[in-house]
């Protein structure tokens, strides 16, 4: 079994998202490799996937965008936490805490 | 307008690819391989540029004119029930109040419905073969 897949609840890739850009700036390739680095491919967010998020994302003010240029000198779009999405963040992290918390004393009792 | 989104789009989906072909290549695998391999990991990118145009045209001016309506006509609805004391005018003011409410949860139903339908699409996996495995690079079964 080389590749067991399993989808994860809903609303998880926004809140990767939302962390990876509570330090920094970033464009989306970016935040894919950040993502992918830091869960140490042990979790993996298709790429393109990425990007439908982040536009709801933005649209829902969590997220604003503005183009700039990347380190290799190109035209690139990049991301940043808007206040709204900081409290977004707070509060999704909690949530998850709660849950993970939750899902983690079911399985230890059982 | 929407050309500029799709170009806009494109531009964006197209670099983040090229910058993963970048990093393939510096892994040593030949241009072609690196590109080819690159556009895979990233998946349906007709697909993808199409979601997010859907997303971008949701948030255009018309379908904020159709909220601001429903808004303004909540709020009419409220003021002509508070100011009239014409029985005629406060039952136009309840009609407003009404198709105002209307609209408003309806407009919140469907962007919750394409939330959920949208969120139900994200393709995240746990893949618990970590490891330098190149397989896992092949997009999911569609």
């Amino acid at each position: 079994m080389a590749n067991a897949r399993t989808d994860l609840m809903q609303g998880t890739l926004e809140l990767l998202i939302l962390k990876t850009l509570s330090k920094e700036q970033m464009h989306g390739y970016g935040i894919a490799q950040r993502i992918h680095e830091t869960v140490e491919d042990s979790l993996r967010v298709e790429d393109g996937s990425l990007y439908p998020a982040l536009y709801r994302m933005e649209k829902r003010g969590w997220i604003s965008s503005e183009w700039g240029t990347s380190d290799n000198n190109r035209r690139a779009k990049y991301y940043k936490l808007t206040k709204t999405g900081r409290r977004q963040l707070a509060a999704q992290a909690d949530n998850w805490a709660r849950i993970a918390h939750a899902v983690t004393r079911i399985l230890e009792a059982t | 307008m929407k050309k500029n989104w799709q170009r806009e789009i494109e531009e964006e989906l197209q670099f983040h690819i090229e910058m993963q072909a970048e990093d393939y290549e510096k892994e040593g695998l030949p241009a072609h391989t690196a590109y080819a391999r690159a556009r895979q990991r990233f998946g349906d990118s007709a697909k993808i540029k199409r979601q997010c145009m859907t997303i971008l045209v949701e948030s255009t001016v018309s379908a904020r004119i159709i909220k601001l309506l429903f808004r303004t006509s909540l709020l009419c609805g409220v003021l002509i029930r508070l100011l009239s004391s014409d029985v005629r005018e406060k039952q136009i003011g309840t009609m407003l109040i009404a198709i105002g409410i209307l609209g408003v949860l309806l407009l919140l139903a469907n962007s919750n419905e394409r939330l959920l339908v949208s969120q139900r699409n994200q393709r995240i996996y746990l893949d618990r073969a970590a490891g330098g495995d190149r397989s896992r690079d092949q997009p999911d079964d569609r």
